[in-house]
């Protein structure tokens, strides 16, 4: 009897790690997309860019970093999410995977209908990646794409 | 004495061997300066990571204290290793957290011909660091099965044989893994390596 | 058997290259690789593959510091060698013991867990697996500090000397 009553005991660690442990893998994934024009004219960032500016300005020179748009979209996996971007492109989307605490997207920026740039990227949970920069009016685009699930 | 057997004839493995199983501290040590490169060298071409290479390395070496009293010396002691480095880097790799290591250099914005590109003259890339990058690339496609053995074959230049006793496999199944790698990194590179 | 439209097959070439067929097999397909220029080719082919793996593997062998590896193999084992059960022998088991530790160590790790993680190193951002596209240049740069991935490419029609003008030296 009190044998059974300790093998019970041995497993509360054990179920109270299962709750902190990952959980199963999604099967969505949550992706903002903001489109930054990072430029250097007057000083000015957009106080939504933020903490983002603060990073940008560790490798940048840029003075000015203004928000032209941010969309959001949930994408299953391997369905393709298309964002329209500014100067007639278009940013195409795909989650292929997730695996760990990284997701798989595939990124592709289209000029009109001419693939101009793709890559295949393991992105972090609640991460994000800045990919630059195609040439627009006095500066340069910047897509900062976050995922989460 | 110990220190001899770094050296020595094929005699001096069984005594270091001897010695391994009774523990000797001097004899692992030996035993580490001796084989270290040729486990890293394997490690290397199945994993492509220098850091993760080093860390098999280890695992490889710790693995030899903990069953060299199940080595029966029936292969060589080098035999021996090429088999658990095989598999310990691949155990290493089905734990991978990441695929993608050390590759963040930016490129220079001129210079470097981006493969794929007009630019690009396919002599220049007989040279071996291009080639090189797009042969790691190759590699990471490959099967497990067919990378361990084109690893043996290329970076240790074992024989069919040799590699056959390594993985426990027929040598044609050697021979046949190698030439599917080998085709499939001849498809790989069909654009830089003229083969016509 | 061997021989395809006058050429050796690739595999023969391949166990040629390999050392892994008869002397009469071999000396064939020297006799042939004498006459044959694309077969030869094929057989350089096969060289530059092999001498770039190795070269790889050499370079990686020569920028690697083994001088600690022995020493860190044998703490290692000393580790291993450390007798786990023998510590647990100096501890008495209680089950009066047991209960409530057993129990403060389940909440201690739940606190640790969610309130006091700190932040492991989980890499960079991003990790780039490939790219490709019509550009004339491509850049992949990590923040220092918050690790972010920031992959820059420049179109092929950009101007490269303004392009560089935003970026810090």
């Amino acid at each position: 009897m009190r044998v059974k009553k300790l093998s019970r005991l041995w497993l509360l660690p054990l179920i109270i790690f299962q709750f902190t442990a990952p959980a199963f893998a999604a099967s969505k994934i949550d992706i903002s997309v903001k489109t930054v024009l990072a430029a250097q004219d007057a000083a000015y960032v957009d106080p939504r860019l933020k903490d983002l500016a603060k990073e940008l300005k560790t490798v940048f020179r840029y003075t000015s970093y203004r928000l032209l748009g941010e969309n959001r979209i949930r994408l299953e996996l391997k369905k393709t999410g298309t964002i329209s971007l500014p100067g007639n492109r278009v940013l195409k989307v795909t989650p292929v995977r997730i695996s760990g605490n990284r997701a798989e997207l595939n990124l592709a920026i289209l000029k009109g209908n001419s693939q101009i740039f793709n890559t295949s990227i393991q992105l972090l949970n609640r991460g994000s990646i800045t990919i630059g920069g195609p040439r627009h009016k006095n500066g340069f685009l910047l897509l900062n794409i976050f995922n989460s699930f | 004495m110990v220190s001899n057997l770094l050296n020595g004839p094929h005699g001096d493995e069984k005594k270091l061997i001897d010695l391994l199983k009774q523990g000797d501290q001097d004899a692992y040590r030996i035993l580490v300066q001796k084989y270290q490169q040729m486990v890293f060298r394997i490690a290397f071409g199945m994993t492509l990571d220098r850091e993760e290479s080093l860390d098999i390395a280890q695992e490889v070496f710790l693995k030899v204290y903990q069953k060299i009293d199940t080595f029966e010396q029936k292969a060589a002691l080098s035999t021996w290793l090429h088999r658990i480095t095989v598999n310990q880097s691949l155990n290493w790799k089905r734990r991978w957290k990441r695929r993608f290591r050390g590759q963040h250099q930016p490129l220079e914005s001129s210079g470097v011909p981006e493969p794929g590109t007009e630019n690009q003259k396919p002599e220049r890339l007989y040279q071996h660091k291009e080639l090189g990058r797009m042969l790691q690339e190759g590699l990471r496609g490959l099967p497990e099965d067919a990378r361990a053995v084109f690893v043996l074959k290329e970076i240790e230049g074992l024989s069919y044989g040799e590699i056959a006793d390594t993985l426990g496999v027929k040598p044609g199944t050697v021979s046949s893994r190698l030439f599917y790698a080998r085709k499939r990194l001849r498809e790989q590179l069909r654009e830089y390596v003229d083969e016509t | 058997m061997w021989m395809k439209r006058d050429h050796c097959s690739l595999e023969l070439l391949d166990r040629y290259y390999d050392g892994e067929i008869s002397p009469d097999e071999s000396k064939a397909v020297a006799d042939h690789l004498d006459g044959c220029p694309a077969c030869r080719k094929r057989l350089g082919a096969r060289r530059v593959v092999s001498e770039s793996v190795r070269a790889a593997a050499d370079e990686a062998v020569s920028r690697t510091d083994f001088s600690l590896l022995d020493q860190k193999v044998l703490d290692r084992i000393d580790a291993y060698r450390t007798p786990f059960l023998s510590k647990l022998k100096n501890i008495r088991f209680s089950w009066r013991l047991y209960v409530p530790a057993s129990a403060i160590a389940a909440v201690l790790m739940v606190f640790f867990t969610l309130f006091l993680r700190q932040p492991a190193d989980l890499g960079p951002s991003a990790l780039i697996n490939s790219l490709a596209g019509k550009i004339s240049s491509v850049m992949i740069i990590e923040t220092p500090e918050s690790r972010h991935t920031i992959l820059w490419f420049s179109e092929e029609s950009a101007h490269t000397g303004e392009e560089n003008a935003g970026q810090k030296t």
